[in-house]
């Protein structure tokens, strides 16, 4: 039983089939994956990080989520008149 | 509603002609996962007793039905799965109990997709739902009872939840009306959460001013859910009655959601002319990419409905169908400081995408599904893999509206040339539920399609 902590991103189909880890049952977060689907994951979770990373411009600064949100879209609120 | 409300017919008549529907439609379609006929007669004569004694109230008899995920006092309830009715409720969900002071009857509980967690209607507990204008085809999910027992006639309304598109997508695909609110205009107290930073209640209904009316009752603050807004909420009359003369309707410039089926196309650009002929101002915009908001509601929806289910995925998978379990996992390594990125940028976010459609815009009107309804087999997906392409081919249209917290209306625009709903979306700045609500009502008058029902099975 292999311990995930960080699953490494495959680059290109070359590297996943030189990946040296077993194909048994492996754990992630607590959950049993096997290798190729602990890449699948992997690679879904690097698509996520990658499209936030192109969206949110969080500037350096103090966010009390969800309280700024909210308060923007009462800003933004369309008058109901 | 309109034939109750006015006393045309009695409360009495109402869900017995509802129960009747029920039972020639249910083998057909699987929308309830159980009916109380007793129980809606009582209500029913109750509602006719006080209704004679002059007392009025806004939903009085009306019978319903709503998504099987809200907790109430005796108990929760399945949430379209195979854990979450061992869980002890202890309270009505708000949602359920500002329906019952209205007057409103529960005439059962609708099928759901498992958690609420996708986009087809697939339900591996209780059956598939499955679409009154042609049983083969998938009712949108993840309301799918409620977008199938409406469209079929079974209830007058239902309440849905939206956490990425879970509205709008049963409506889309089953020709209703579906709203999904501003994030903040309908406490979610008792509601079961996929996604609480995401997570919407809202009607689905066969015409704007149904919505409107279920809008009017279920709204407004709720100390029980400290992201309710404090705005005054309004009538149902009011929400329907902004003049269409003047608004300024935009569509997307390009095609900010990929190729578009041909059919689903032209009906937009029909809806579009339509506007115009009745006094709105078509406008074009320029919309960021979709694919990015999309991730961004993925960070939060997955991660969130992780730390939701994380005890019960580790300890019973296999009560988990593949869908769900499958679209969860990734909720496990998306690192903590994505999920803090997602949600510290959203009002910043949220106020470039507002400057960008709604400076010069009332509202906007874009695709909702860029293919035809698909049926049930095409969305049979069990390799896990490909599930998340699948879901996301769906839900790329409405996942995104979630992050920005934005209202939406599923408006439906007829039947296509195979039979099968074809429909749009609007989309306005937030809490802009009149302006989305009276465009939808002014659009379904003029085609005076509204109450369009399947052919009894």
């Amino acid at each position: 039983m292999v311990v995930l902590t960080c699953l490494p991103v495959p680059k290109e189909k070359d590297a996943v089939d030189e990946n040296p880890w077993p194909k048994e049952i492996m754990q992630m977060a607590g959950l049993k994956v096997d290798q190729n689907r602990a890449i699948e994951i992997s690679t879904e979770a690097s698509r996520i990080s990658a499209g936030v990373a192109r969206v949110a411009y969080a500037h350096f600064g103090f966010y009390d989520e969800p309280m700024q949100f909210l308060a923007a879209l009462e800003d933004l609120a369309e008058e109901d008149h | 509603m309109d034939d109750l409300n006015h006393g045309r017919i009695s409360s009495l008549e109402a869900t017995q002609g509802r129960l009747e529907t029920i039972r020639s439609w249910q083998p057909v379609i699987n929308a309830f996962v159980s009916t109380d006929e007793d129980q809606a007669i009582q209500s029913a004569n109750a509602a006719d007793e006080t209704r004679f004694r002059g007392e009025k109230s806004p939903l009085l008899g009306a019978p319903l039905a709503h998504k099987d995920m809200f907790m109430r006092k005796d108990g929760y309830s399945s949430g379209g799965s195979a854990i979450l009715g061992e869980l002890q409720g202890n309270d009505d969900a708000t949602v359920i109990s500002r329906l019952n002071s209205a007057g409103a009857i529960e005439v059962g509980r609708l099928n759901m997709s498992e958690f609420a967690a996708g986009p087809t209607g697939h339900n591996a507990h209780f059956g598939h739902a499955r679409n009154p204008w042609n049983s083969d085809h998938i009712t949108g999910g993840s309301s799918s009872g409620s977008g199938a027992a409406v469209a079929s006639g079974c209830v007058y309304a239902a309440l849905g939840s939206d956490t990425g598109g879970s509205i709008r997508l049963p409506a889309i695909m089953c020709g209703l009306y579906g709203l999904k609110p501003t994030y903040g205009r309908v406490s979610r107290f008792g509601a079961m959460p996929r996604a609480w930073s995401l997570d919407c209640v809202g009607p689905l209904a066969r015409s704007a001013a149904d919505a409107a009316l279920i809008l009017s009752v279920i709204a407004g603050h709720d100390t029980k859910d400290p992201t309710t807004s404090q705005r005054r909420v309004s009538t149902w009359q009011h929400y329907i009655s902004k003049p269409i003369k003047g608004l300024k309707l935009a569509k997307a410039r390009g095609l900010p959601f990929g190729k578009i089926d041909p059919e689903t196309s032209e009906a937009h650009e029909l809806a579009l002319r339509e506007f115009a002929s009745m006094g709105a101002e078509i406008i074009e915009v320029d919309l960021p990419d979709f694919a990015d908001l999309y991730s961004a509601a993925d960070a939060i929806s997955k991660t969130e409905a992780a730390a939701l289910h994380g005890k019960w995925m580790r300890e019973r998978p296999d009560d988990f169908s593949v869908h769900v379990y499958s679209r969860t996992e990734a909720g496990f390594v998306v690192p903590a400081h994505v999920y803090l990125a997602s949600q510290a940028a959203r009002a910043n976010v949220l106020r470039d995408f507002c400057s960008r459609a709604f400076t010069q815009a009332d509202a906007l009107l874009i695709p909702s599904i860029t293919t035809p309804v698909p049926t049930i087999d095409e969305t049979d997906e069990g390799n896990p893999g490909a599930i998340q392409t699948m879901v996301a081919s769906i839900t790329k249209a409405t996942r995104p509206f979630n992050y920005l917290g934005l209202p939406g209306l599923a408006l439906p625009l007829g039947l296509s040339s195979v039979g099968l709903p074809l429909s749009c979306q609007l989309i306005g700045r937030p809490f802009s539920e009149r302006t989305l609500l009276s465009l939808g009502h002014a659009y379904g008058e003029m085609r005076g399609e509204d109450g369009l029902a399947p052919p009894a099975p």
